[in-house]
Parts: C-alpha cells; sequence; structure tokens
C-alpha cells in the first residue's frame, strides 16, 4: 500500500523532491488537471514550482502598489507640510525636494515591506483556521506529500494506482 | 542513477531532515540551569537600569552628568551603538541572500533576531533622552494639532522615518522567515501550550507548492527592499550628526563610515552570541569553522574600512585647513578624551588585524575575545565621536570635560541586559535557526553525515 485513501483525495508520500515532482508529471500525463494537485514540502519548493506551469506569483504587483503608494505618501506628507505650516529661514525656498526624497524613500520601503507581507497573506491564504485536506506532520519534517483532491472512486483508484506504480510510501508516524 | 542507489538517497536524505528537526528544536526544551542562572543575572541589571531610569524621571534630567556643551551624550551614544548593531541582521539575512552566500543559513536567524531586539533597545534611548519620557509623542512626526509640525529639514525627523521603517520590515522579515519553522515546531509540540501558541503563530502553513511559490517571490521582494534600507538606515544616523557643522561631525564620509562600522559592530555581536549558542546547544554540526571563518573575513573586511575611514578623517582634517576641524582631530588624539580614542583604534583598527591569519579565523576562543573588543570598540568610537567633539567645539570658553554618571552607566548596563533578557527568551520559544532552509542547504558537516548514511 503506497498511498493512503482519504475521504477527498488521495495522499502519497516521497522521500525526495525529485521522487514528488516526477509523480507530478505522471499523474497529468494520467488525466489529473495540475489544480488538482497540491505538493507538500519541507522546504523551499523551487524545483516543484518548475513543473506546475501555474500563473507568476501576483506578489510582485501587491510590492509594486505599495511602493508606488509609499513613495506619493512620502512626497505629499513631506510637501503638504512644507506648505501648510511654511518655514521662511533665510529667503530660501519653502520645499526643499532632497529632503522629502528621504521621507518618500522610507514610505517606499515601509509601505513595499507591508505590502509584500500582505501578499504572501493573501495569496498563501494564511491565516488558515482549518489545515488543508491531504496534509501530514511528516511533511514539515523528512517527506515531501502529493495529494490529489478527487471524490470519485474512480479518480481515486486511478491516482492510488498511480502514486503505487511510482513507490509512494505510506504515511505514518516513525520514530526519528 | 538505480532505483535502488534513489530510494537509499532519499531515506539518508529523510534521516538528516529528520535530525535537523529534532536538534533544531531541541533548543525549545524546558530551561536548564544555565539558562535559568544567566536569565536571574540579566533581570538583576535589568532591575538596577529601571531604578536608575526611575530616579532620573524622578529627580530630572540634570542626574545624567550632561555639561554644556555635551548635551548629546553616553544615550546617544547608546542609541547610535544599537542601532549599529542591528545593522549586520538584515545585512546577513538580506543582502547576503541577494548574493546567494550559502553561510547566512546557520546564523541568519540568530542575525535577524538580534537586529529586531537591537532596533528595540536603541529606540528606548532617545525616550530616555526626553527626560520628560510621557511626552513623547511630541516625537511623532505628523502634522497635529498641537501646533508643533515636524520639521522636515532636521535630520532627527528623518531619523524616526528610518528607524520606524527599519524596525517594522526587519520584524516583518524575521516573522516571514520564522513562518515554515514555527509550522515545524507546532506539527512537533509536546504541550498544549506550546502547541496553541505555535498552531496561532505558525498561521496554519502547511508547506504547500502554493504556499512556498508566493513565499519564496515575497522573500526575494522584501530581500529586495531591506537592502537598500540597511545602507539608508544607518546613513540617516549618520546625518544626525553630519547635517550640523560641529567639527568632527561635518563630514561628508560620515554615511559610509557610519554604514560600514555599523556592520562591523553588528557582526561581532553576531560572533559574540553564536559562540555560547553554538556550545549551550550543541549545535557544532550546524555552525563551524566554515561558518566562522566567512563571519571573520565580513569582520576584518568592515575593520578595514572603519580604519581608512579614521585615517581620511584625519587627512580631511588637515587638509581642509580650517583651524576648529584641526583642532578637534588634534585633540581628539591627544587631548582630554585621548585615552577614548585610542580604545577605539586599538579594538577596532589593531586588533582585528589578527584576523589575517586563518589559525585565529577558525578559534572559536579567539573569535569570541575579539568580538568583545570590537564591540567595546565601537561603543567607545560613538563615544568619541558624539562627546568629544561637542566638548571641543569651535570656541576655548567653550570647551568643557564630561564624565558619565552611575545613572548613565546603569541605564547603559540595563540596555544590554533589556536586550539579552528578548534575546535569552527567543531562543527559548522560538527556532534559532531555519529549519527549512537549513534542510535545502545542508551545512557541510550534515553533507558529510548524509554521504556516509548513504554508503553505509
Amino acid at each position: 500500500m503506497s498511498a493512503e485513501l482519504l475521504e477527498r483525495g488521495v495522499r502519497g508520500a516521497f522521500y525526495t523532491l525529485e521522487e514528488a515532482a516526477h509523480a507530478v508529471d505522471v499523474l497529468e500525463e494520467n488525466g489529473f488537471a495540475q489544480s488538482d494537485i497540491t505538493v507538500f514540502s519541507p522546504i523551499p519548493t523551487a524545483e516543484v514550482e518548475e513543473h506546475f506551469v501555474r500563473p507568476r506569483s501576483p506578489v510582485r504587483y501587491m510590492t509594486l502598489t505599495g511602493g508606488i503608494l509609499g513613495c506619493i505618501t512620502g512626497f505629499a506628507l513631506t510637501y503638504w507640510t512644507f506648505f501648510a505650516w511654511p518655514h521662511h529661514v533665510g529667503g530660501k525656498p519653502v520645499s526643499s525636494f532632497p529632503v522629502a526624497v528621504v521621507i518618500m524613500f522610507e514610505l517606499t520601503v515601509l509601505l513595499g515591506g507591508l505590502f509584500s507581507l500582505a501578499a504572501v497573506f493573501i495569496f498563501s491564504r494564511i491565516p488558515a483556521l482549518t489545515m488543508k485536506p491531504g496534509y501530514h506532520p511528516r511533511f514539515s519534517e523528512d517527506l515531501f506529500g502529493v495529494f490529489v483532491h478527487t471524490s470519485e472512486e474512480e479518480g481515486k483508484r486511478s491516482a492510488s494506482r498511480v502514486l503505487d506504480g511510482l513507490g509512494a510510501l505510506e504515511v505514518r508516524d516513525e520514530p526519528a | 542513477m538505480s532505483d535502488r542507489t534513489m530510494e537509499k538517497s532519499g531515506r539518508a536524505q529523510a534521516q538528516i531532515f529528520r535530525r535537523v528537526n529534532r536538534d533544531i528544536l531541541a533548543t525549545l526544551q524546558r530551561p536548564g540551569v544555565g539558562w535559568a542562572a544567566m536569565m536571574a543575572v540579566v533581570l538583576t541589571v535589568l532591575g538596577i537600569g529601571v531604578i536608575a531610569e526611575v530616579y532620573q524621571i524622578k529627580v530630572g534630567l540634570g542626574v545624567a552628568g550632561y555639561e554644556p556643551p555635551v548635551m548629546w551624550a553616553v544615550y546617544i551614544t547608546d542609541f547610535v551603538f544599537w542601532v549599529g548593531i542591528a545593522h549586520s541582521g538584515t545585512l546577513i539575512s538580506a543582502i547576503l541572500f541577494l548574493f546567494r552566500a550559502q553561510f547566512r543559513t546557520a546564523v541568519y536567524r540568530i542575525s535577524e533576531t538580534m537586529t529586531v531586539f537591537a532596533v528595540m533597545t536603541a529606540g528606548l534611548f532617545p525616550l530616555i533622552h526626553l527626560g520628560r519620557v510621557w511626552y513623547f509623542y511630541y516625537l511623532v512626526p505628523y502634522p497635529n494639532e498641537r501646533l508643533l509640525w515636524p520639521n522636515f529639514r532636521s535630520p532627527l525627523v528623518w531619523d524616526f522615518f528610518a528607524i520606524s521603517t527599519y524596525f517594522t520590515i526587519s520584524s516583518v522579515f524575521l516573522y516571514v522567515g520564522l513562518i515554515p519553522d514555527i509550522a515545524v515546531a507546532r506539527d512537533r509540540a509536546r504541550t498544549r501550550f506550546r502547541r496553541r501558541l505555535y498552531s496561532v503563530l505558525s498561521l496554519g502553513w502547511q508547506g504547500t507548492d502554493t504556499q512556498w511559490r508566493h513565499y519564496n517571490r515575497a522573500y526575494l521582494f522584501l530581500a529586495g527592499l531591506a537592502t537598500p534600507l540597511v545602507l539608508s538606515v544607518h546613513s540617516v544616523v549618520s546625518w544626525d550628526f553630519a547635517m550640523a557643522i560641529v567639527p568632527g561631525w561635518h563630514s561628508t564620509i560620515f554615511a559610509p563610515y557610519f554604514v560600514a562600522g555599523a556592520i562591523f559592530s553588528g557582526v561581532a555581536m553576531v560572533i559574540t552570541l553564536v559562540v555560547p549558542l553554538r556550545r549551550a546547544f550543541g549545535l557544532q554540526d550546524y555552525i563551524d569553522e566554515y561558518h566562522l571563518d566567512r563571519l571573520a573575513k565580513l569582520l576584518l573586511l568592515t575593520s578595514s574600512i572603519v580604519f581608512y575611514a579614521y585615517l581620511v578623517e584625519f587627512w580631511t582634517a588637515w587638509y581642509s585647513g580650517s583651524d576648529y576641524e584641526r583642532a578637534v582631530f588634534w585633540d581628539r588624539a591627544f587631548g582630554q578624551y585621548a585615552w577614548a580614542a585610542w580604545i577605539m583604534y586599538s579594538c577596532n583598527c589593531i586588533i582585528p588585524l589578527a584576523l589575517w591569519f586563518r589559525r585565529v579565523r577558525t578559534s572559536w576562543f579567539w573569535m569570541f575575545i575579539i568580538s568583545i573588543f570590537v564591540n567595546l570598540g565601537m561603543w567607545f568610537e560613538r563615544f568619541v565621536i558624539i562627546i568629544q567633539s561637542l566638548a571641543h567645539e569651535f570656541e576655548p570658553f567653550q570647551w568643557d570635560y564630561y564624565t558619565p554618571t552611575w545613572v548613565e552607566m546603569a541605564i547603559t548596563a540595563g540596555s544590554f541586559a533589556w536586550f539579552l533578557m528578548w534575546f535569552l527568551l527567543f531562543i527559548k520559544f522560538l527556532p534559532s535557526m531555519a529549519i527549512a532552509e537549513l534542510k535545502e542547504l545542508l551545512p557541510p558537516k550534515l553533507k558529510r553525515a548524509k554521504e556516509e548514511v548513504e554508503k553505509a
């Protein structure tokens, strides 16, 4: 038995990322859509990313939006203050762009960073109150998981066959 | 590779992954006697600092020993020192991440933590320096109904923006990095309290491909944003001084000089913290001579930059033809604060020269000793820049000699205790090493261990 049958899908576990990535390819060849497959990994997964033809992460747009917003806020805050409360010193101009640049820069970084954080939360769907189906604590330890979302008996059987054929392990707690 | 070899290799990898989890999570076990004793000392010193601050609030800022024209003294020295300490954290986590320097993996969590706690410590000093700390909100630079609108031409206002941005972004960076590792701790928590704590803090992280995809992207952007921020923050701190026309401060070299100094002191503090931590928790396989050697090289590089900046300062003072500049630098080397200046030159320029020798760079004992000297030297650097320059301003009738009082020294000691208190709490509650990244980029000793398991 290499895969565990669950109510909402089939889970297989592998020792390596390469095996998990290969399983994704084979599952696709067997008619499973990418959107029905979730890979769990204990390490940052550049390799699995390469196997999925998923759209590029939209995080960058959020970062850019935050950055631009911060820059505009910095400019607006300084220039508004310059003119709303003018300091007339020695006949010099009331406003000073180099001074505004410091504030604009800091707020660009600040809002860019905060928007990036918000992007991780929004797109990764965290904080999550309930765990996604298919997760097992060993997927944060030593194993890579592949979960196929399917509620049909036929789909479950087919996914199990594929994962079995690839030598997936049964997930169970083992002493370290 | 045959199926059998692949399986063997996979099993070996899984075994090493389990070992990484076990070893790093072992740091979160019930505190031992050593930890408790250290915490007791730290809390005692912090208590003394708090008593000194309460005394200062009750009696007035006069107990701080300010002596006109030295109206910025030890509190501002401490502020700049702690902001400086904060710098290497983001350098190691962000800049070295962008440069793909693998040695950062083992030490970046400790340095990021150090960054956040050092900024928290630094942030106390403008408030303490205020005297009437309950009016702190006057510092917050936003147009307000108190008719005290911020003057954006003042570098102190820039500083507020820089430090608060730095604190926020460093905290975000630290927390984002921690999320997958807290999930590891959640999955292995043994007590109910810990399970609940880590469940909340890990935000339901499961390490799915989608989560990693967005996470990796955001981490990259955060590193990209934090990199110029590191350089900007200590530049802005240096402008607190360089924008004033005080001889000894008014110099264009201040920004790069302060940034290099900050990284120098920060790396030294990382070494000061890592050496005992590694020993106390048996993390020898994770932080070894390879990491120490690279940190030492970073220390040597920044020491050389700082040394160069010291020399350039003297040269520009002479070349400027300004009598006041020349007088300040002559006084710095041979005047009333020469003792402090020579402590600074010895600790920051002479002692680090030992790092040219590989045997010193890979010796835990000597690196710890050198890091302590560098910390001391960098504290004195700020002391010299601030106090000696102010005490020797333009006209001889202005000159004076300032001596710190017991209140200032107690508060300074208290700040070290405050910093260490947070650090000690952190290492007992959250993973002090990046578990997920350590698994991805195994340190040299674990790589060898994995190969041995494969061969067996």
